[in-house]
């Protein structure tokens, strides 16, 4: 990366990247932290934990069924019994540690050492927070966020194929992939991440590690649809996109129950569509849809242009190297390209079954350190050079670095308004509870005392950061995500 | 535009502008967060949302924990108190908090109102809620919602009048 400087210089532009990714992650977790527990789809995967031990809860995630996520139910119940009460702070701080967490990992996988690349690390870092797939990690949590969770192991998936190759790493290297990926289906990605960082040498992990890694992934197809019988997720189980519109699980059902791989194809072209151009969001092309009716806002020419420019930067940085690539010659910059692009579709198939923006949370964490290598390559290129084309890259540049700090910006403001719409879901916590219909919920004194304590925390204890007045925000941020 | 940082100090021989281009914005955008949240902890209430000081300014606003949250604090949700002007409409007015969720136009209001120890007259309510075209409202009544929305609606202030000249005339 960049030239040959002195350990010491090299250090202390890590050690500033590093202190810049703490602050950005402390700043985040000061928004997360105004925002109390939500009530739907949250509640109701708290209350089964007061009557069961962690190992019965693990277990009962063994069950055949469409879905294998036994650590996911695992992990909430730890937190849930650590917490001894304190919901809130327990819940929302384990987020906000692991936002921190995240942004330190990814700084650390781009191992900036010098001044130049230092001072990119603040646009990878405004990328990857103002990505909207990265937007549903931290605006919602259930009361752990699952993808955020998965991106905390890609990214540590990442960060260990880098380390220097000892038993330690290979061992951590096969707990990371087998607590992944029985926390949700995604976490299969880290296998993904792994074997292609080994092959694009990356070699933290040994040898004997990716036959380990790989026995394990084996291990896991066996286990899920053999001797479990697990099935897959079926048509009509979710909303989804399709097209301009957004339709039910039945509607969907009728229009591909005869050809499912259709919907199928769609939802995997759509998923890797949306990280590269930031359309179409939830499989709906909202963009187009509302150029059409003359209803285009300025957020999403600065989500559509933002990315585009983006992606064409990603794209500058493959046909520059391509040649390179095909001799053997990879550096660390383009072992960033590389997983990106080999992450994108992978991803993408897991968002066969339905379309949702926040699935594609781990390639948007890898399309941000490609963007970072991008546009560290296309400033390099530009540098020094008065030509129509290098003019183009620094308009080009300048446009990508203002856009992305918009839509970094622009996550803080959503989440600002989500503190005000959770706690009013709370207040309305009968409607709520009729709407579920006839259940068993709330119906011994412990249910009824979790659910106390998480109302009260909504309504009167935690800190009530106020909603933002600014008309003109609402027309420059994205409020959809 | 062609001064250079050393390349020893950058890594590289990029220009210092090309360095301020890129790294200005985000850290920029960082600063500006962090300023803000570092003055809104120190009282600063420039750009937000004002909490609505009344029940009635809650329950017209659709403030739902702000509404349940003064509730908590003792103050009485069947109390007239103010509705700021261009809250609901140009003038101030006082109101019941039912009465300013209808005016307001927030019908899921009035049902949290409700659990929360407000009383429904229903022949007031309904008054209102025909005056504003909210059909839920007559909905929560148990009356039915025919011909509700399709007159003309009053003005909100007018709403209220006439609607308590009709409470007090006995008129449905």
């Amino acid at each position: 990366m960049g030239g040959s400087v002195g350990d010491a210089v090299a250090r202390r532009w890590r050690t500033a990247a590093h202190g810049f990714a703490l602050l950005a992650g402390g700043l985040l977790a000061v928004f997360l932290l105004g925002i109390p527990v939500q009530l739907s789809d949250s509640l109701a995967n708290l209350l089964p934990f007061p009557d069961a031990s962690l190992a019965e809860i693990v277990r009962r995630g063994f069950q055949p069924g469409p879905y294998l996520r036994p650590f996911l139910t695992g992990l909430l119940k730890l937190v849930f019994d650590l917490s001894g009460g304190h919901y809130f702070a327990w819940f929302r701080g384990f987020q906000a540690i692991q936002v921190v967490a995240l942004l330190v990992l990814v700084v650390r996988i781009l191992g900036p050492r010098t001044l130049w690349g230092a001072s990119l690390v603040p646009l990878a870092l405004a990328a990857l927070l103002g990505m909207h797939t990265f937007a549903g990690t931290v605006r919602e949590a259930f009361p752990i966020n699952t993808f955020l969770t998965i991106l905390l192991c890609c990214a540590g998936a990442a960060s260990l194929s880098e380390s220097r190759s000892r038993p330690v790493v290979d061992l951590a290297a096969v707990l990371l992939l087998i607590f992944a990926m029985l926390t949700v289906e995604t976490g299969l990605l880290v296998w993904v991440v792994f074997v292609v960082a080994w092959l694009i040498g990356a070699r933290g992990v040994s040898r004997r590690g990716m036959v380990a890694l790989t026995v394990c992934l084996a291990g896991y197809f066996v286990f899920r649809f053999v001797i479990l019988g697990g099935a897959t997720p079926g048509l009509s189980e979710r909303d989804s996109g399709f097209g301009l519109s957004t339709y039910g699980g039945d509607d969907l059902a009728r229009m591909f129950g005869n050809n499912p791989m259709l919907f199928y194809a769609y939802n995997v072209t759509s998923a890797m569509a949306t990280v590269l151009f930031a359309e179409p969001r939830g499989g709906v092309w909202a963009a187009v849809r509302d150029a059409l009716s003359g209803d285009l806002r300025w957020w999403q020419i600065i989500n559509v242009l933002t990315s585009v420019l983006t992606t064409s930067l990603i794209a500058r940085h493959v046909v520059s190297r391509w040649r390179h690539w095909r001799q053997g010659l990879v550096d660390d910059d383009d072992r960033l390209v590389l997983l990106f692009l080999a992450l994108l579709p992978a991803n993408a198939l897991f968002a066969y079954a339905y379309a949702k923006d926040v699935i594609m949370s781990p390639a948007g964490l890898f399309y941000a350190l490609a963007a970072y290598a991008a546009v560290k390559s296309a400033a390099e290129s530009a540098a020094g050079k008065v030509t129509l084309r290098s003019i183009s890259v620094v308009v080009c540049l300048a446009l990508v670095a203002c856009g992305w700090s918009v839509r970094f910006v622009g996550l803080h403001y959503n989440l600002r308004q989500r503190a005000a719409s959770v706690r009013d879901e709370w207040a309305y916590f009968s409607d709520w509870q009729r709407e579920q219909g006839p259940s068993e919920m709330l119906v011994t004194p412990t249910h009824r005392r979790i659910r106390d304590s998480l109302y009260e925390d909504a309504i009167r204890r935690t800190p009530k950061p106020p909603a933002l007045a600014l008309s003109w925000a609402d027309e420059i941020f994205d409020r959809s995500q | 535009m062609n001064a250079a940082v050393s390349p020893r100090l950058l890594g590289s021989a990029i220009p210092a502008w090309l360095v301020v281009m890129l790294a200005a914005p985000p850290v920029a955008a960082f600063t500006s967060l962090a300023a803000y949240v570092t003055a809104e902890s120190l009282g600063f209430r420039g750009l937000a949302v004002p909490a609505p000081a009344t029940l009635s300014e809650a329950a017209a606003a659709g403030a739902a924990a702000r509404v349940v949250e003064l509730i908590g604090e003792g103050h009485d949700p069947n109390s007239p108190s103010l509705v700021p002007a261009g809250a609901v409409d140009a003038d101030a007015f006082t109101a019941t908090a039912v009465e300013a969720a209808i005016l307001g136009r927030r019908a899921e209001m009035v049902n949290l109102l409700r659990e929360q120890g407000a009383r429904l007259d229903p022949a007031h309510v309904a008054c209102l809620a025909r005056a504003s075209g909210l059909p839920e409202v007559m909905e929560l009544l148990g009356s039915g919602s025919a011909g509700v929305g399709t007159e003309r609606l009053m003005r909100p202030i007018d709403a209220l009048r006439s609607c308590a000249r009709t409470s007090a005339s006995g008129q449905p």
